[in-house]
């Protein structure tokens, strides 16, 4: 199997298998317009993001061979669970948010749906507030108008799971 | 807080959780800024609740969670969800306030006591791969109470149908029809149509009086819309039938439509029976093959053609018998359920072909139990079907290793007032949108 060689923004030096390189449409679109023996430079893409993104490649084809089963083909559910709990425990939400935007950047399909989902799990108990600190997004609203929001669906609010 | 000896001084004091944010991303060497599809793609991930509550973060989070490519969006992940692991269950059952020991029920549900009496809509997610030896399946109830005087007894409230996490309620009593979403909480009753007249005068011979016969509730795939459909019979004083009439509401409508009927049928309310499957509604009804003789069958919908249908049922299943029955979704088909009388019951299983396009033939694929069960409710999973027992408690039966697991819920009425529906998520309003 060819490997592909990927050069972090850090300076790290990365070989990959040709096959986990072509799932990313962004390294795809690269080889097919240079060759294949030049490194491929990635600006915006870390050495921790690298080493993460290799890891979800490893542990999927780990975990099929374990299950015996495609990786998303089928509604298996032990399988993703045991695949989240083990990508998901060293990611802090913030590291996770630019992984997300790193792994959009790179066009990795598979490994977008599963990071997308993590992050809904991690933000569907979070308040406002910590929601708009995690996302960069400055507050937009007059004070009457958040008001008015949160008196409609007041009980969307509340409740023992709504994280401080 | 401890600066770097590069960071400039000039700069605004920032929290401690922004400046380590800032730091992270810009040790990152770049700037992540998520794009408004890949916000849009985790969000149609989150559960109603958060998404009602994030309405507030920014104007534009507002505006992609109201727009219908959202809520499509959100609707398909709710449908289609690889990484769920619970299955979520509606039920409709009375509960009762305020009780200090066990033999008060029993007077309060034979004074009719509605103050003291409530009827609830109650979510529940259950767990799908519950192979553990525990006895109890849990979840987290959450409660909707349904208002009076739409819930003034028990069995005077109905779940008509329900289809994309929209419940449509019936009360036959007065008449009135609700559709609600009870994942955000919304409720609203329909108007009342010109097809149904006012009570007769029980001195007025000459009058005619309606009666809601039936009331179904699905989609419409052709014109992507939710309907309603009723159909009313119509008697004068001295009980003579006139034909009956058929109406459909639809919800981008808002309104009521009269349609045409061609078929009398007379259908008649049977616990656990009405069921919508892929555009199709179901009924139970009695038909009138010749004059005088009427028959048992399945009297039918069809959301997207608008038209009636009767389909037979096999042979021997009769009420007049003794044979209760009951139709679930069951693997991707139309099931009919059939068991005797009282005591531990077997349930024959009956799946309906339409394969071949000819509706009413059916084959009989299974035989469950002997089980100690009151009524069947859903099968909630092919292999596991849940149940009314004798005292109200609601399990989960597994036909394939036979046993039984509690859910945290009971009724308090006749088991056959409980029902339950296997629902999804969605943000799908039942209300009018403004402007």
């Amino acid at each position: 199997m060819k490997k592909i060689s990927v050069r972090t923004s850090d300076g790290q030096e990365f070989e990959l298998e040709e096959n986990l390189a072509m799932e990313s449409a962004t390294i795809k679109t690269s080889l097919d317009a240079f060759s294949r023996d030049d490194i491929i430079l990635l600006p915006n893409v870390n050495s921790w993001e690298m080493v993460k993104i290799i890891e979800f490649f490893t542990k999927v084809q780990e975990l099929e061979t374990k299950f015996g089963v495609k990786f998303m083909e089928k509604k298996e559910g032990r399988f993703l669970e045991a695949f989240q709990a083990e990508f998901d425990k060293d990611l802090s939400d913030d590291n996770l948010y630019c992984l997300l935007w790193t792994v959009d950047y790179l066009g990795i399909e598979v490994l977008l749906e599963n990071l997308c989902h993590l992050m809904a799990e991690r933000t569907k108990n979070k308040t406002v507030e910590s929601c708009r600190n995690l996302f960069g997004v400055q507050h937009d609203y007059t004070p009457e108008e958040e008001a008015e929001i949160r008196e409609d669906y007041s009980w969307a609010f509340e409740g023992p799971e709504i994280e401080e | 807080m401890k600066w770097k000896p590069y960071r400039p001084r000039q700069r605004k004091l920032e929290s401690r959780e922004q400046v380590d944010r800032g730091r992270k991303k810009r040790q990152m060497g770049k700037l992540c800024k998520l794009s408004e599809e890949m916000v849009g793609q985790f969000l149609s991930r989150l559960p109603p609740k958060a998404l009602m509550r994030f309405k507030c973060i920014h104007k534009s989070w507002y505006n992609l969670i109201t727009s219908p490519s959202f809520i499509a969006k959100n609707l398909s992940n709710s449908k289609n969800n690889k990484f769920a692991s619970t299955t979520r269950i509606l039920f409709k059952r009375t509960v009762l306030k305020d009780i200090k020991d066990k033999n008060e029920i029993f007077y309060v549900l034979r004074d009719n006591n509605n103050d003291r009496r409530d009827i609830f809509l109650s979510l529940l997610d259950l767990c799908n791969d519950n192979d553990g030896d525990d006895q109890n399946l849990h979840s987290v109830v959450d409660d909707l109470i349904v208002p009076l005087p739409f819930s003034i007894c028990p069995f005077s409230l109905q779940i008509a149908g329900h289809c994309d996490g929209l419940i449509c309620l019936v009360n036959i009593v007065n008449e009135e029809v609700a559709l609600c979403n009870p994942a955000i909480k919304e409720f609203k009753f329909l108007p009342r149509s010109s097809l149904l007249l006012p009570r007769r005068h029980p001195e007025d011979d000459d009058g005619i009086e309606s009666d809601v016969n039936a009331v179904g509730f699905g989609y419409d795939s052709k014109t992507q819309d939710y309907k309603i459909v009723r159909v009313i019979t119509y008697i004068t004083g001295i009980a003579y039938t006139l034909p009956s009439k058929a109406e459909v509401y639809t919800l981008s409508s808002h309104s009521w439509r009269e349609i045409k009927i061609d078929k009398e049928c007379h259908v008649f309310w049977t616990p656990s029976f009405e069921i919508h499957f892929r555009g199709i509604y179901y009924w139970s009804a009695l038909t009138y093959p010749t004059p005088g003789a009427d028959k048992e069958a399945i009297f039918a919908f069809d959301m997207s053609e608008e038209t009636f249908e009767e389909i037979p049922i096999p042979d021997g299943i009769c009420a007049r018998d003794g044979i209760i029955k009951f139709l679930a979704v069951w693997k991707e088909s139309v099931a009919l359920i059939s068991c005797k009388g009282d005591g531990p019951k077997s349930f024959d299983i009956w799946v309906m072909d339409d394969s071949s396009g000819i509706k009413g033939s059916w084959t009989k694929h299974l035989v469950i139990g002997p089980i100690e069960c009151e009524i069947p409710l859903v099968f909630w999973k092919s292999d596991e079907l849940l149940l009314v027992i004798s005292d109200g408690r609601v399990v989960s039966y597994h036909l394939g290793n036979k046993t039984i697991k509690y859910l945290p819920i009971h009724g308090v009425e006749d088991p056959q007032y409980i029902q339950a529906v296997v629902c999804v998520n969605s943000m799908i309003s039942v209300k009018k949108t403004k402007g």
